[in-house]
């Protein structure tokens, strides 16, 4: 699965750390997923998707499919 | 590339973590202090007994503190430590299978075959831990 979260991240100028003290999770996990070899729980998701205000559905997307932007 | 800070969950994690495990480590290793003398030629008697479980205590308090580790753990770090758990159990049902082998075979040493099994599955469920650990990052 992809992401945006790498992105969206980097657009508020937040370090691996400050996202993973938005999500309570670790820095480990949240660098697993940018890099795409963790795909979070649909609740982790949907806490990642409350944190950007973006909708789930533009924040991850199937492998062959490229996360659409707003 | 610069190292970055470790989120203030992973800290909480580990301070508690360290919580946990520190009172058992030093009770285990007093206790198995006192084990060394243990005069194991002599006759068992109940206190005998009694003091060669001794160890199980906090043994147990060490259990009870890797359940706490799970359950305080982010999702990810959960199937990192599971995974490692079940490396470490077939590791130790294997050592224990071999071991069985070969005391049916009359070769080696039951009580010796216990310890390599014990120590090995620690070992290997270690090894693993380090390596899912790794991997993830």
């Amino acid at each position: 699965m992809k992401n945006r979260l790498r992105e969206l991240r980097a657009s508020r100028q937040w370090s691996q750390s400050d996202l993973a003290d938005r999500l309570d999770v670790s820095r480990q996990t949240v660098n697993a997923i940018e890099n795409g070899r963790y795909d979070p729980s649909l609740p982790l998701a949907f806490k990642i998707a409350e944190v950007f205000g973006e909708p789930i559905e533009s924040m991850f997307s199937p492998t062959d499919e490229p996360a659409r932007k707003e | 590339m610069t190292k970055q800070r470790r989120s203030s969950s992973d800290v909480a994690r580990e301070r508690a973590a360290f919580r946990d495990i520190t009172p058992g480590v030093i009770a285990l290793v007093v206790i198995e202090g006192t084990l060394i003398g243990l005069d194991r030629e002599a006759d068992p008697t109940v206190w005998t007994v009694v003091w060669s479980l001794l160890p199980l205590l906090p043994v147990l308090w060490l259990v009870r503190a890797q359940l706490r580790s799970l359950q305080r753990a982010d999702e990810l770090q959960r199937v990192v430590q599971l995974e490692a758990m079940a490396i470490g159990f077939g590791a130790t049902v294997l050592l224990a299978l071999t071991g069985g082998l070969l005391d049916a075979a009359d070769v080696g040493n039951p009580a010796q075959w216990l310890q390599i099994t014990f120590i090995g599955g620690i070992l290997v469920w270690i090894a693993a831990l380090a390596v899912n650990m790794r991997r993830a990052q």
